[in-house]
């Protein structure tokens, strides 16, 4: 049987969302080509890459269509397709300001990074005509997008944003018999989260909220994650894996918080 | 390797969502037991439970108190140590069903018997079998798109399924807490069951969807059944409800008209 091949985007580190799924990806035997961002990242990529078997490395920075088109051509001259793209990329420049300060060009470049890219590399990938029908778009995403989580701030509204565009390439895309989908995990420490405010507090009300009382592994979003890639029912849905902790609103009884 | 077990309560014929889930979940190696609702339905179960390899089933109708009570001794006496129990009952299929009527001609005790069969039985099958489930245990139910529309003449089963969703959460926070059990449920496409047949002409309602799918495609039993291994396994989700319908809940009607 022909390998199949999971195109994957948004690998910083080893402890990156992305890699977790690629790892999972790569347990089930697809054959993972994954890119980094820029000379700075390519070590710890390489790292995740080495894991993974991975013969090709690419550059790709939102907004340079050269790149893209470079794995396009790859792909092609190896007669190679494309089964699964995973879109794990975030970015906003002005994450510690309240939403209220932040600038329309920061917002404007996180939506395009964070959100829109997904769209961009879709097209790509199918005006190369290197997508496979019955393939599988996966983004991921975060409950910031339907909460105003403290520390968050902008891009509670841009992950709305990824979100919606979820739901329309899914609507989209279904003719062709691609699927699109998200996965939305709780709070994981992650290169990216290490950028939001207070992260480390987050991770902690994540894991106090949650009636079970621990946060989300990197194991079990990518468990969720295979499922959802592989499972032709699934599309145009936003899994939530996060332990139940947004689900339910704690509150201490009197004796707590008297203490 | 230590025995696994599911409850399985929700079991009709072959053609139940239940019973594609039981496939999954034998393949998965677990020991299943499951239940018939009555005396007129035990022998559909009975096939199932014989073609799957069920170990036992038991009488359980979601109405009756001593059915709940003697159901619950049952699983209890035979020593079984649950470490999934999959809750597929739906109002629909009940045995005297009030279906098919505007809300304001449904009495309150018919509203009440929705209720207590398409919801409220979630609640009383897992609180009466927590000794029994193992720390750490998974429950999964089924609900439908139903629990966030309105469906004419068909309001009363959105709103068991409305509330059964809400028990999901509220049973996600309170089983947490005693033994870190997990509450989750799948909220599939229309699939071919006993269920819809009550609810409509199947084939017209599966044609309507297939087409409001942008995959152009209906749900398939197995997929539902492999998503609903997935989250019974996953430790790191509880308190959801995933759907599972090809795309249909995300379109939109008045581009198709």
């Amino acid at each position: 049987m022909r390998k199949k091949n999971a195109l994957v985007i948004g690998i910083a580190n080893k402890d990156s969302i992305s890699a977790g799924i690629a790892r999972e990806l790569y347990d089930n035997g697809y054959r993972i080509i994954p890119t980094y961002l820029n000379e700075k990242a390519l070590p710890f990529v390489k790292e995740v890459a080495d894991e993974l078997a991975v013969d090709r490395l690419f550059p790709f920075r939102v907004g340079n269509d050269e790149q893209l088109r470079e794995i396009v051509t790859w792909l092609k001259r190896n007669g190679m397709r494309i089964d699964v793209l995973v879109h794990g990329i975030a970015f906003a420049s002005e994450i510690k300001r309240e939403l209220h300060e932040v600038s329309w060009e920061s917002f404007k470049t996180s939506t395009r990074v964070s959100a829109f890219s997904m769209v961009e590399i879709a097209r790509a990938l199918l005006e190369g005509d290197v997508l496979n029908p019955g393939s599988c778009i996966l983004t991921l995403s975060y409950i910031g997008s339907h909460l105003a989580v403290e520390g968050y701030n902008m891009m509670g509204p841009v992950k709305s944003i990824l979100e919606a565009l979820v739901r329309g390439l899914a609507s989209e895309l279904g003719g062709k018999g691609i699927r699109v989908n998200a996965i939305s995990p709780g709070p994981v420490m992650t290169r990216a989260a290490s950028g939001i405010k207070g992260f480390t507090n987050l991770l902690e009300v994540a894991k106090k909220s949650s009636p079970i009382g621990q946060t989300a592994t990197l194991e079990d979003i990518g468990r969720m994650a295979f499922e959802v890639i592989v499972n032709p029912s699934i599309n145009g849905a936003v899994y939530l894996v996060d332990c139940g902790s947004s689900v339910t609103l704690p509150v201490p009884s009197d004796q707590a918080s008297s203490c | 390797m230590k025995n696994k077990n599911a409850l399985i309560i929700g079991i009709r014929d072959e053609e139940s969502i239940c019973c594609a889930i039981a496939r999954e979940i034998k393949r998965a190696g677990y020991d299943i037991y499951a239940t018939y609702q009555d005396e007129a339905t035990h022998e559909g179960v009975k096939r199932v439970a014989d073609a799957i390899g069920i170990k036992k089933i038991f009488p359980y109708d979601a109405r009756k108190d001593e059915d709940l009570q003697a159901f619950a001794e049952a699983v209890k006496r035979e020593g079984i140590a649950l470490d999934i129990l999959v809750h597929g009952i739906s109002y629909s299929t009940a045995s005297g069903a009030k279906l098919d009527l505007p809300l304001v001609q449904v009495t309150w005790e018919e509203f009440t018997d929705a209720i207590r069969v398409g919801a409220f039985s979630l609640v009383e099958v897992s609180g009466r079998l927590l000794d029994v489930m193992k720390e750490g245990a998974s429950i999964l139910t089924i609900s439908l798109r139903w629990s966030r529309v309105a469906v004419p003449n068909f309001n009363v089963v959105c709103a068991a399924k409305a509330a059964l969703e809400s028990m999901v959460r509220g049973l996600a926070q309170s089983l947490g807490k005693a033994k870190g059990i997990k509450v989750n449920g799948v909220s599939p496409g229309f699939v071919p069951t006993y269920s819809l047949s009550k609810v409509g002409n199947s084939l017209e309602i599966l044609e309507r969807a297939k087409n409001r799918s942008p995959l152009k495609t209906n749900v398939r039993k197995e997929d539902i059944a492999s998503l609903a291994v997935s989250i019974l396994e996953n430790r790191s989700t509880t308190g959801m409800i995933y759907p599972v319908d090809t795309g249909v809940d995300i379109t939109e009607g008045w581009a198709a008209c």
